[in-house]
This record gives C-alpha cells, sequence and structure tokens, in this order.
C-alpha cells in the first residue's frame, strides 16, 4: 500500500490517461514534453522541405551555433529562475571575448591566463550589476540596460582604433573547432546514458523502498531506452562527418552541472523560492541578497563563456561579434523551452531544448532559402507562442484543486 | 545551518524541560512604540493542550502581543515564561528555538513549490550534500496523515491548492519545528465554509497533540467554535478571560468596553424593526 493511499479526497475524480494528459497540457504541467513534441515537427518539417537538414554535416554545423546560443541562454535562464530580466548578458560576452582577443592576440599573454581573465571579468561585472539589483533595489531591467549600453562603448574602447579581430590561430579557434574521435564520442554517449539509468533507477529502488509512489519499470526502461536512442542516433549521425565538437560537450556538462544544483541542492531550491515569493524565502531564512548576487555571477560567467565560444566558432573577437539578435534569441531559447517569465519555474534542460528549437528554425530556414530577415520574424512568433502558453498555464495551474 | 532537521512531534513530545502543565505564561507585559503605548501589563496563560482565542478590535494590541512571543518585538517590561523558562527574544529564531511557531495570515509559502519543498523550506533533509527528497515526501505524508490533513498530492505545486489547503500546509510547516506553542493570526481569513472547518478540525488536531494553541481571529463564531478559553484585549490591556463557549454579547461587550455599544445598538434596532 503506497503512503499517499491513506490521504483521500472525494473531490479527487479518477481519469484515465488520457484525460490526464489533457488536463496537464492545460495546467502547464508537462515539463519539457511540449518543446520536445515542438522540435520533433520543426525537424520533420525542416527534413520534408529540404532533405539535407538531418545530414551529418548540417548536424555538425548545428550543434555549434546551438552550442552557444545555448550557454547564454543557461546563464538568462537563471535570471529568469529568479523572475528577473538581464539584457547585458549578450553584450557583456562581446566584451569579454574583445578582451580575450586583444590580450592574446595583440598583448601576447599566456591564452589560459586570458581565459581565467576574461571569466573573472564575466564574475564581477555579474556582482557589481546584481548588488545594485538586490543591494542598492534598482529593478534589474534598468541595471542590466546601462550595462548593455556601457558594454557596447567599452567594447569599442577595449578594441582600440582597429575595430576587427580575427580569431583564427588562436587558442579559442582550436578549443571551438576540436573534433572528438568518434570512439570518444561513444564513450561519453554511454557515460551520459549510463549516468541517466543509474540515477532514476536508485531513486525508484529508494522511493519504493519508503512506500512513495514510484515510476513503473516500464516508464523507466522506456525513459533510458528513449535517450540511449536520440543520442546515440545522433552521434552516428554526426560521427559520420567531423563528429562531436568540443563546445557542444561543453554545453551538455554545463547543463548537466546546473541541473543537478537546481534540483539537488539546497542553494538550487533558494532560487525557486527567491523566484516564487521573495517574502516567503527570506521567512525560511534564505539569504536572499546572497542568492540574487550569486545568480547574477554566475551569469555574467556563462555569458563569457558564450563569448569565448562565439568567437572561437565565428573566429572574430571584433565589435561585429555580439548582435542584438543574440540575447534575443537566448531570451527566446529559454522561455521556449518552458521557463516562466514570471519567475520560478523553469529548468536548466529548458535552455538547451529551446536552444536547439531557435537553431534548429534558423538553421532550416536558411537551408530553404529564406533570409535573416524571415529568421527573425518567424523565432519572433515562436516566442510570441512559448510566452502565450507561458501566460495561459500559469492561469491554469490556478485553477486545479479549487474545491 | 544546523545539518538535521527537526523531527515533527508525535502525539504528545514529552521532554523534561516541560514537564508544566503550562507551556506560555505572560506577566506585566508591557510594550510602547514611541508616543503608543501598544500593550498594557499584559497576563496570560495557556496550558498544554489548550486553544485559548485571542480577540479585540482593530488596534487593541492583538498582533503586537503575538509578535512579542514570535520573538518580533522584545517587550518593555514583563516576562515571558515559556515551558516554565523565562525568555528573552532577541529574534524570531530565538522564538523558534524554544519551540514557539507562528503561522502568518499572509501564508509565507513559495506558489511555484510542490508541498514538500514546501514543508520543508529553510530546512531541507539532505544526504551527502544532496537533498533527500524520498525522506522529506515520506516525512510529508507521514506529517499530513497525522493531521488528516486533505491534500491530493504533496507533489502539485501550492498554486494548485485551495486556500484551506494552504493553511494546511502553512499549519503543518510550523509542526515540523516540534513546537510547544503554536499561534495562528487569522487562520480562518478569507476562507469558505466548508475550509474553514477543516482548519477548525485541525486546530482541534494540534490540541489533542498537547500542544498550546493561541488562535487570533476576528470570527467571533471560530474562535467560540473551538476555543477552551477566549482572551479579550481591549486598547493594549486585559479587557477579560472568557470560558470558550461565552455568550457572544458578553464578548462583544469586553472587546468594545462596553454593554451599550454599537453592536448591540444594532442588535436592538434590528429586533424593533421585526
Amino acid at each position: 500500500m503506497t503512503r499517499n493511499s491513506f490521504i483521500t479526497d472525494e473531490r479527487i475524480s479518477h481519469e484515465g490517461l488520457f484525460a490526464t494528459f489533457l488536463r496537464r497540457v492545460k495546467e502547464g504541467q508537462l515539463g519539457s514534453l511540449p518543446v520536445i513534441l515542438a522540435l520533433v515537427v520543426i525537424v520533420i518539417v525542416f527534413q520534408t522541405a529540404n532533405s539535407n537538414f538531418l545530414s551529418p554535416a548540417n548536424l555538425v554545423n548545428l550543434s555549434s551555433t546551438v552550442a552557444y546560443i545555448a550557454i547564454l541562454a543557461l546563464g538568462i535562464n537563471l535570471i529568469l529562475l529568479l523572475g528577473e530580466i538581464d539584457l547585458s548578458l549578450a553584450q557583456l560576452g562581446g566584451l569579454a571575448a574583445s578582451l580575450l582577443g586583444v590580450l592574446v592576440v595583440r598583448q601576447g599573454v599566456n591564452p589560459l591566463v586570458a581565459l581565467v581573465i576574461m571569466l573573472l571579468l564575466g564574475m564581477v561585472v555579474g556582482a557589481i550589476q546584481g548588488w545594485f539589483f538586490a543591494v542598492v533595489g534598482i529593478p534589474a531591467f534598468v541595471v542590466t540596460l546601462a550595462g548593455l549600453l556601457a558594454f557596447t562603448g567599452l567594447t569599442l574602447t577595449t578594441l582600440g582604433t582597429q575595430k576587427n579581430l580575427s580569431m583564427s590561430d588562436t587558442f579559442a579557434f582550436d578549443f571551438a573547432n576540436f573534433y572528438f574521435p568518434a570512439v570518444w564520442a561513444y564513450v561519453f554517449g554511454t557515460i551520459a546514458v549510463i549516468g541517466f539509468a543509474a540515477g532514476i533507477i536508485y531513486s525508484k529502488l529508494r522511493r519504493h523502498g519508503e512506500g512513495l509512489d514510484a515510476p513503473s519499470w516500464t516508464s523507466v526502461i522506456v525513459r533510458i531506452a528513449l535517450l540511449a536512442a536520440v543520442v546515440f542516433g545522433f552521434l552516428i549521425l554526426i560521427n559520420q562527418d567531423f563528429g562531436l565538437v568540443m563546445p557542444f560537450l561543453l554545453m551538455i556538462v554545463i547543463a548537466v552541472v546546473i541541473d543537478l544544483v537546481l534540483r539537488k541542492t539546497r542553494y538550487g531550491r533558494s532560487i525557486y523560492a527567491v523566484g516564487g515569493k521573495v517574502e516567503a524565502a527570506r521567512r525560511a531564512g534564505i539569504r536572499v541578497t546572497w542568492v540574487r548576487i550569486s545568480v547574477f555571477m554566475a551569469a555574467g560567467t556563462l555569458a563569457a563563456l558564450f563569448g569565448f565560444i562565439k568567437a572561437g566558432v565565428t573566429t572574430n573577437a571584433g565589435s561585429t561579434l555580439v548582435p542584438t539578435q543574440d540575447l534575443l534569441n537566448a531570451i527566446a531559447a529559454a522561455v521556449i523551452g518552458g521557463t516562466s517569465l514570471f519567475g520560478g519555474r523553469g529548468s536548466a534542460w529548458a535552455a538547451v531544448l529551446g536552444a536547439l528549437v531557435v537553431g534548429a528554425i534558423n538553421n532550416g530556414l536558411y537551408l530553404i532559402g529564406f533570409n535573416s530577415d524571415a529568421q527573425q520574424i518567424i523565432t519572433a512568433l515562436v516566442l510570441l507562442a512559448a510566452v502565450v502558453i507561458d501566460a495561459l498555464s500559469r492561469r491554469g495551474q490556478r485553477y486545479v484543486g479549487r474545491g | 545551518m544546523t545539518p538535521e532537521t527537526p523531527e515533527p512531534a508525535p502525539a504528545s513530545p514529552r521532554t523534561p524541560d516541560d514537564s508544566s502543565e503550562t507551556v506560555l505564561e505572560l506577566r506585566g507585559i508591557n510594550k510602547r512604540f514611541g508616543a503608543v503605548q501598544a500593550l498594557t501589563d499584559i497576563n496570560l496563560t495557556i496550558g498544554r493542550g489548550e486553544v485559548v482565542g485571542l480577540v479585540g478590535d482593530n488596534g487593541a494590541g492583538k498582533s503586537t502581543l503575538i509578535k512579542v512571543i514570535a520573538g518580533v518585538h522584545s517587550a518593555d517590561e514583563g516576562e515571558l515564561i515559556i515551558n516554565g523558562t523565562a525568555q528573552k527574544f532577541a529574534s524570531p529564531k530565538d522564538a523558534q528555538n524554544a519551540r514557539v511557531a507562528t503561522v502568518f495570515q499572509d501564508l509565507s509559502l513559495c506558489e511555484n513549490l510542490d508541498v514538500v519543498a514546501n514543508l520543508f523550506l529553510g530546512h531541507e533533509k539532505t544526504r551527502g550534500g544532496v537533498l533527500d527528497e524520498v525522506a522529506m515526501e515520506a516525512k510529508s505524508w507521514e506529517l499530513l496523515r497525522s493531521l488528516s490533513a486533505k491534500i491530493p498530492s504533496v507533489r502539485v505545486p501550492i498554486a494548485a491548492l485551495s486556500g484551506g489547503q494552504r493553511q494546511t500546509v502553512a499549519i503543518a510547516r510550523s509542526l515540523l519545528g516540534e513546537p510547544s506553542i503554536v499561534m495562528l493570526d487569522e487562520p480562518t481569513a478569507a476562507l469558505g465554509v466548508a475550509q474553514t472547518a477543516e482548519v477548525l478540525n485541525l486546530i482541534e488536531r494540534l490540541k489533542e497533540r498537547d500542544l498550546g494553541v493561541l488562535l487570533v481571529s476576528h470570527n467571533m463564531a471560530d474562535v467560540q467554535a473551538v476555543a477552551d478559553r477566549v482572551h479579550v484585549l481591549r486598547l493594549g490591556k486585559d479587557a477579560g478571560d472568557f470560558p470558550g463557549d461565552e455568550r457572544t454579547d458578553v464578548l462583544v461587550a469586553a472587546i468594545t468596553g462596553a454593554s451599550d455599544n454599537v453592536v448591540t445598538q444594532r442588535a436592538t434596532r434590528r429586533g424593533e424593526r421585526r
């Protein structure tokens, strides 16, 4: 007998699987399912329109682009979980990349030292903006808007009179274009699947041991099999071309770390609490100011990392590295993935899945011959749809269980 | 942060330090805010397993009094004796450590988090630095079951619960600190009839657990339904201690300070019209 069978409520109706599914759609309790379905639809549509879409070469190309969008989106995602917004992150990445380029290419500084400096720059700038927001009490929107303008100017100052800066033949280029041998890619894939399987089976056994509701073996095996199919299907395809690229692996590692911190630690729980209701978090003894500043610091560091990867992928660290739509693409990615703009709801994987959607749309439209104007309009429409779903599911949630 | 989360109280927690039958005793409490004498010589006792209603008009000092007991304000004069020990609270944390739990009117729950996360917010159980969701969920079911609470699932966000269910979660959460006194500030405000009844049932559960309960409410009917005694405050002073089933007009007279008050005048007018 499971524990919750002791507590029954005649108002809770027992419904079939399909009815449960429909209700959960309305209440926005589906987690990542809608974005995964959207991704499947997008892949089918573009593959039908242009058979090159799922070709190994295009997937390799797409994986580099998605990697830097997702790393920026992971940073913005953390800020959105707090219920705030950071408009400066993309420009901060551009500033950090320019600093890196100037240090390495023009000053001849050791590349690793320069990388540490640029990541520290991101963290410190995040701490300063976080301080203005959390301690001084200025809305994050205004602080980071000021940051956006300041970093644009600082980037030009850093670059000096020569606004172009090529990163080809630097370690940033080597890093962003490092392809793992096929065997390594399969080893990483196996580690990912085994890690996921171990976690989910351990959790099931422990829940069962404590007499709690546990997922059935069927659903456990189906989930592991699905993940394995996607991971190895993707790896087999890209290994026919250059293979697994470093930035993509880095993105996965960062997402796994952030996901574990958010779901499994007290710190992660406190981020959700602050994003949900600040006063409740404060009364529960959570150090709200520290949580806010630390999240801005983490986002700033991720923004710098985004600048590093993008500079390597595009071999550019000049003033044109970060156009305005990068920030919007990253915000769109987080929201499309299912992170709420209203704070407190979302996950690390939302940013990655959303970045896949945004990257796939841009790439697919390019393949079938749309120009970048059309790409922007369609990304905007997808973002709008995601925000509408977010708002509606919030409203739907309020009506659950009301007696 | 303390690594171990206090266990919720079993049916009757009896440790050596609370062998006395009085869980809370106030002697001559005075509190002044600038020119305003908010509380003057307040005396109040709550026994083990006793529900005391605290009533009074707006500005009578109810909120100030519970804030003094909860450690939000400190009293200027007077003694605060909890479980037989005189206490001076410098912060709400001190009060919690002395096993005084307070459930405030504006629910301090995060709507986006589920029931388990809210129950343990700020005191999560961990296992090797990682949240122990299984242990917390098992504990949540045990606690809610012991309160006969009607919660559909402990894994739904608070946003999906009714007002009564939320109040239940808030009260259950206060019990995780293993308190000997629970203070409830307007727990039935803004609740429907059935939900109010659920919360009143819950208060009786607290009484069965041998906890002292201080119930602050504007709703005379609710207080009369569950309270063993009713303590009336008026203009920051004690205005009488009545049995729980005291007649409403007597209580109203004590609250307003006159048998000829606006409430009785209204009642008389309505009587004449009939």
